[in-house]
């Protein structure tokens, strides 16, 4: 059993644009038969990039790629009545639904969760939506940025003299998505149990505000956080800087925890100026938050004297060396020759034949002795699985097919 | 509606601290596992020393601690007593689930392996997670969730393009692998709810943290492309970016728009500006490739309005816009107060405690958070006696033998 994964014999269809299909991913990384379910265009993150070799075609999205391992891809209609009724067959051989369709677009189709629930009591149905099912926003727009600020995670994040930023690639999609993951898991153990279904309605705003931790700052002094940007506050206003210029980049450390083995780091080199004085072994001993601001800034500013002269892999693996706190602001291309990720065999290729070639993959974002995380497959392509399922599973005899597709019913 | 929690009846010996961790048994607790955290007064928990409302330092008043351990019980044990590692041993017996976030030479050192423990219940579930995993060159570096984003490639990607990068607010990664290891283990008790197998996982925040970066990872295997800031800017949207407002105190508003006919919406929400029938705005290619001009003009009109006009607007009008909230936003906000996303717990010692929930709501079993975080050691008799039956005199014997830490 273990070796299909947690979840294998479960099955899932996902109905889910880009809020919702890292969640249906993770389902099918972990063994379940995920049915991505598409509009006869295919889904939108077809049409987002990045492209492999910048050629915007719908089975070259990465971003696609991305979302999608795992799982088998079918065309169909939503809008249509036998396209509604062809789903139908499928919820009825169907544990778990994965969609992120605009709340009240399910219900137009009597594909709501009270609906579906009343005829398939044990079905689950998890939702992810920039704001959940009910409530005044309910019908806001929003990409996942509307999110992250309505969210109180932009406010944070950045420099103090620039407006507030978010992290330059999709962050809030994949957190709600392994939220509905966790709710569906916490349903599928309570139907297991009991054999009742029901419904996870994932939040991405909420899932934004647990992404900071501005509210306590908040709760405790009715204090705003400013944004930090590569600093930390010690108490007693003492701000001690985190990441420091290197020959080819930047690493980030904190001195202040580790002056110990920092300080003869420099030594070493020749560089701790006044740092081996008797009056600064003292003050090293002492809490930093008892120094003044001079003294903190003239003990950084050798420190980033000393990293500007090396590069990113010298100061790293000197760092492990000398068990200090210190890590390379580490780009795709440094991650994928990184020694500890090569020795742990993390990456992972997976052979695409839509793109005549293998992808290499982030590994398992965990580990599992029993039932490990595996890519079953690649990405599908549009409508890939359709004479498989609607006529393997669902028994449609090919003059069936050919009508429904003259129909634009798939 | 099920009375109890669907995790009710679940026991979960609690060996994490700082962030990443606890929340990762937050959420077994808020789905009513019995989560028992095992704290070594001589060596606090960080979390139990950040944030005091009334400014001065006392472990129980911590609000850090308090938010991410709401629910759940506390154990005052000092693990160097060998009679300590005993009482652990016997609660890993009657227990589902062992969390711990230390070096990987902890568990190691006191004899609680994996191996150690599925001798004493063959279907333990064990989660170990720390910087970077269990095994390998670098799996007993020092680490800190402060500076992890910087590792993970997360930095590399956040700021902005003519400067160095910049943070995340916070410790960013230890958000995300609370996320992930929360799923880790429900992955794990449904298996074992299904076969009866018990297992042990290894989590590296690391590892866990770069699925948050996959669509590059893929953009670089497949195009050479090596991903780096771009400030609010987004492939494929434009404008995408956010924008100063009018008013005294800081104010943002972020407006994302993708499709031509938000486009438009847009233009007719400013009362179609003349600037915006320049030709190089007419499609989303133009306008990606002209997109300071573009921003400039927005923030011209932004300038002119409240965020929460603009907000307002232009959702009237179908355009993506969201105020950028900041912590006093968040209390009053009516959709996070629509969906009773901060509880007010009573605390003993705090008084009124805010807490937050996880961003999801489960319609039959829905997570409960209604018990204040423990204080240090308050558990020690309930565990000891009511749930191992040690008599009063086997507890006053392993505490005076320093095995368990009495609280005042």
């Amino acid at each position: 059993m273990g070796d299909g994964g947690a979840l294998q014999g479960v099955r899932v269809l996902d109905l889910s644009g880009e809020f919702g299909q890292f969640c249906g991913r993770l389902m099918g990384d972990h063994g379940a038969d995920v049915i991505k379910v598409e509009p006869l265009e295919g889904d939108n993150v077809r049409r987002l990039g990045p492209f492999y070799e910048d050629v915007e075609d719908v089975d070259r999205s990465l971003y696609w790629h991305a979302m999608n391992t795992s799982k088998r891809s079918i065309t169909l209609n939503l809008e249509t009545v036998q396209g509604r009724a062809l789903l139908h067959r499928l919820l009825a051989i169907t544990d778990v639904v994965v969609e992120s369709y605009d709340p009240g677009t399910l219900e137009r189709w009597g594909l709501d969760f009270n609906t579906l629930h009343a005829q398939y009591p044990s079905l689950i149905m998890a939702s992810i939506t920039p704001f959940g099912q009910t409530g005044p926003y309910r019908d806001y727009r929003a990409t996942e940025m509307e999110a992250l600020a309505l969210g109180g995670f932009m406010s944070v994040c950045g420099d103090p003299d620039r407006p507030p930023t978010r992290v330059g690639q999709p962050q809030a999609t994949i957190f709600s998505s392994i939220n509905a993951y966790t709710g569906a898991m916490l349903a599928y153990y309570h139907r297991l149990r009991s054999g009742e279904g029901q419904h996870i309605d994932a939040s991405m705003q909420e899932g934004a505000t647990n992404l900071h931790y501005a509210q306590l700052i908040w709760n405790g002094y009715g204090m705003i956080s400013p944004r930090m940007g590569m600093t930390l506050t010690f108490g007693g206003g003492i701000i001690v800087p985190i990441s420091y210029a290197c020959q080819d980049g930047y690493v980030q450390a904190i001195p202040a925890l580790g002056w110990d083995t920092f300080i003869p780091w420099l030594d070493a080199h020749g560089m701790a100026g006044d740092l081996t004085s008797a009056a600064w072994q003292e003050r090293l001993e002492s809490l930093i938050t008892d120094w003044s601001q001079e003294q903190v800034d003239y003990a950084c500013g050798l420190v980033a004297q000393f990293l500007a002269g090396f590069t990113k892999k010298e100061l790293y693996k000197e760092a492990i060396r000398r068990r200090q706190m210190l890590y390379p602001v580490q780009t795709v291309q440094d991650a994928r020759d990184d020694h500890q990720l090569l020795e742990r065999q993390y990456f992972v290729d997976v052979d695409v034949p839509a793109l005549g070639r293998a992808l290499t993959y982030p590994g398992a974002p965990y580990r599992m002795s029993a039932t490990p995380w595996r890519i079953h497959r690649p990405a599908p392509r549009l409508g890939e699985h359709n004479a498989a399922i609607y006529g393997g599973v669902l028994g449609l005899s090919e003059t069936d097919l050919t009508s429904l597709r003259q129909g634009g019913v798939i | 509606m099920a009375v109890q929690g669907v995790l009710h009846g679940i026991r979960v010996l609690d060996f994490t601290w700082v962030w990443a961790g606890p929340i990762m048994c937050r959420h077994l607790a808020d789905y009513g596992a019995e989560v028992i955290t095992i704290e070594n007064p001589n060596y606090i928990d960080l979390a139990r020393q950040l944030i005091y409302k009334d400014g001065a330092y006392d472990p129980d008043m911590a609000i850090a601690y308090t938010n991410f351990n709401a629910g759940k019980k506390s154990l005052s044990l000092n693990m160097a007593e060998p009679e300590a590692i005993d009482i652990v041993k016997r609660l890993v017996a009657i227990s589902d689930v062992v969390m711990e976030s230390m070096t990987p030479k902890a568990m190691r050192r006191w004899g609680l392996t994996y191996d150690d423990l599925r001798q004493i219940k063959p279907d333990i579930i064990m989660l170990s997670t720390c910087m970077q995993g269990q095994t390998g060159p670098y799996s007993m570096s020092p680490g800190n969730g402060a500076i992890l984003p910087a590792l993970a490639g997360i930095s590399e990607v956040t700021g902005w393009p003519d400067r160095g990068p910049t943070g995340q607010g916070g410790p960013y990664t230890d958000f995300l692998a609370g996320a992930m290891g929360a799923a880790a283990v429900m992955t794990a008790l449904v298996h074992r709810e299904r076969t009866g197998e018990g297992q042990y996982i290894d989590m590296s925040q690391n590892e866990s943290a770069m699925q948050f970066l996959t669509p590059a990872f893929l953009d670089y295997s497949a195009n050479g492309r090596v991903a780096s800031r771009l400030g609010n800017r987004r492939p494929g949207y434009a404008p995408h970016g956010v924008y100063r407002c009018a008013g005294e105190a800081e104010s943002w508003c972020t407006i994302s728009v993708r499709t031509d006919a938000e486009w438009q919406a847009l233009c007719e929400v400013m009362d179609q500006p003349a600037w915006a029938r320049d030709i190089r705005f007419a499609t989303r290619q133009s306008r990606e490739a002209h997109v300071d001009a573009l921003d400039a003009h927005l923030a011209s009109w932004t300038g002119q309005h409240s965020a929460q006009e603009v907000m307002e607007r232009l959702q009237r009008a179908g355009v993506p816009a969201a105020v950028v909230q900041d912590a006093a936003d968040l209390d009053t906000d009516p959709q996070l107060a629509h969906r009773q996303h901060y509880v007010r717990l009573q605390h003993p010692r705090i008084g009124e405690n805010v807490v937050d929930r996880y961003g999801f709501r489960l319609s039959a079993t829905p997570d409960v958070v209604q018990v204040p975080a423990p204080l240090l050691g308050q558990h020690n008799d309930y565990v000891l006696s009511e749930i191992l039956g040690l008599s009063q005199g086997d507890i006053n014997r392993l505490t005076t033998a320093g095995a368990v830490v009495a609280v005042a």
